[in-house]
């Protein structure tokens, strides 16, 4: 697509959205409803990245002006909670060794109870799974200790939603489930007879300490890994 | 400037947003809770698909935002907080309150992911379904075995799921029908990136196990390796 045909695109954009925000939404009826909003207002327009990063930022980090915009680009989508943003699969593709130690880095100092962050960042490293020090990220996700409640992963919360705990099981082990998922995507799709081995001994591990595991769902998809490794 | 294919779709997915139409919030929502929901229901109704399978054609139509979008505001008017029976609770309809909506702090409290929240929320929707009495639940089996034949239960409370209205029967319910709409974008989002079809993949993987009825979950494999554009 030429550059002149996104500009287009761009334009209709934002005429439309100029006559959006002119034109009045329909009459609220309830009387408990007080705020009326129109849902296409809010429309994040995922820019080109222009992310200016701060001189003092970069020599502090040691990382180079490239690796903290894509580590800035990160940050901005995760406050933004829009995990949908097209930039995930454009300026976070094709990470260099140090765009890949960087995100190691920012798993590290993310809270426990960021899950969705923590697993994004296992996503994205484990998409491009190339080197020992991918793998051992992968491993080490796998290690951690489970998080008990989503509201606080050292305490354990006994409160319960039966209708959809399902759902907050799955996120309490997001990380390694997203490691699971990008090591069994590895194994699928890579010949594991030229694959390195350095990588796949951490895989194997990593496949191992999930059986392991004291959480059910990590132990079964652990489990179907290893069966498929032991296929190939 | 190199625009991949994904990219221009989700811009054009964007500007089809625009005309989005509005949702109703009642005041003691949260203006984050408030952000955070437009945000997630923006992206539903930006979703590009190239094909659907035959349940999903049946359920929702097919995969695209104006789908997703009719069949939400057909069934939720509009959206209040309540904390929904406490606990861990995200959101909730009561099948009385017709097409009502609650959501909880937890909406944006708790970090789950984009697709999950949207999960819970076309569960719910699916609830105020009246004329089907409201897709109420069938009670788990007890004991309620997993596939490995292990009792399924909450590995830190000990609590399990038998005997709670927990579990459908029919690929059709509420936990069906969310899982055949996260599976199918999951399959066929072509507007989607990469970590939101993975999303998708794993949370109807779990979700499907509400579904106890054997020849429901059979339908729903059999639907999931179907295309709609094949028959």
């Amino acid at each position: 697509m030429t550059k002149k045909a996104v500009l287009i695109i761009l334009a209709i954009f934002c005429i439309v959205a100029i006559y959006n925000l002119k034109t009045p939404s329909s009459q609220t009826t309830s009387s408990e409803v007080t705020d009326e909003v129109t849902l296409a207002e809010e429309v994040i327009v995922p820019a080109e990245t222009s992310i200016e990063i701060a001189p003092a930022a970069q020599a502090q980090s040691g990382y180079s002006p490239a690796t903290l915009r894509k580590i800035s680009v990160l940050k901005e989508i995760l406050a933004e909670k829009n995990d949908n943003d097209p930039r995930m699969d454009t300026d976070l593709k094709n990470l260099s060794n140090e765009d890949k130690d960087a995100l190691v880095d920012m798993y590290k100092d993310l809270k426990a109870e960021s899950l969705n962050d923590k697993g994004t960042i296992a996503f994205l490293i484990g998409r491009e799974l190339t080197r020992p020090e991918d793998a051992e990220f992968l491993k080490n996700i796998l290690s951690e200790e489970p998080c008990l409640s989503l509201e606080n992963c050292g305490v354990t919360n006994s409160e319960r939603d039966p209708h959809m705990d399902n759902v907050n099981n799955v996120t309490l082990s997001y990380p390694q489930i997203v490691a699971l998922n990008r090591i069994k995507t590895f194994v699928q799709t890579q010949d594991l007879q030229t694959a390195n081995s350095n990588v796949l001994n951490h895989l194997i591990d990593a496949v191992k300490i999930g059986q392991n595991s004291k959480i059910p769902m990590v132990q079964d998809r652990s489990k179907e890994i290893a069966n498929l490794l032991t296929r190939n | 400037m190199r625009i991949t294919k994904n990219y221009a779709i989700a811009l054009l997915a964007m500007l089809i947003s625009v005309s989005a139409v509005a949702v109703e919030f009642d005041s003691n929502v949260p203006a984050n809770i408030q952000d955070q929901m437009k945000q997630d229901l923006n992206f539903m109704n930006t979703v590009q698909g190239s094909s659907q399978t035959p349940l999903h054609q049946k359920i929702f139509g097919k995969v695209d935002g104006a789908s997703y979008k009719s069949f939400f505001e057909d069934r939720i008017k509009s959206i209040g907080k309540n904390a929904c029976g406490g606990g861990n609770a995200v959101a909730c309809v009561y099948p009385f309150l017709g097409k009502k909506m609650f959501i909880t702090d937890n909406y944006i409290k708790f970090e789950h992911p984009q697709v999950a929240r949207l999960m819970v929320v076309y569960h719910e929707a699916r609830h105020t379904e009246s004329e089907n009495g409201n897709w109420s639940h069938a009670t788990c089996p007890t004991p309620f075995l997993g596939e490995d034949g292990k009792e399924i239960k909450s590995i830190w409370t000990g609590a399990t799921l038998a005997g709670e209205a927990a579990c459908d029967v029919t690929p059709l319910g509420s936990y069906g029908s969310s899982t055949i709409m996260i599976k199918n974008i999951s399959k066929f989002c072509d507007s989607c990136n990469e970590k939101v079809k993975m999303d998708a993949d794993v949370y109807a993987q779990d979700q499907m196990k509400r579904v106890i009825d054997a020849k429901a979950k059979s339908d729903m494999k059999k639907d999931f390796e179907t295309s709609a554009a094949l028959l």
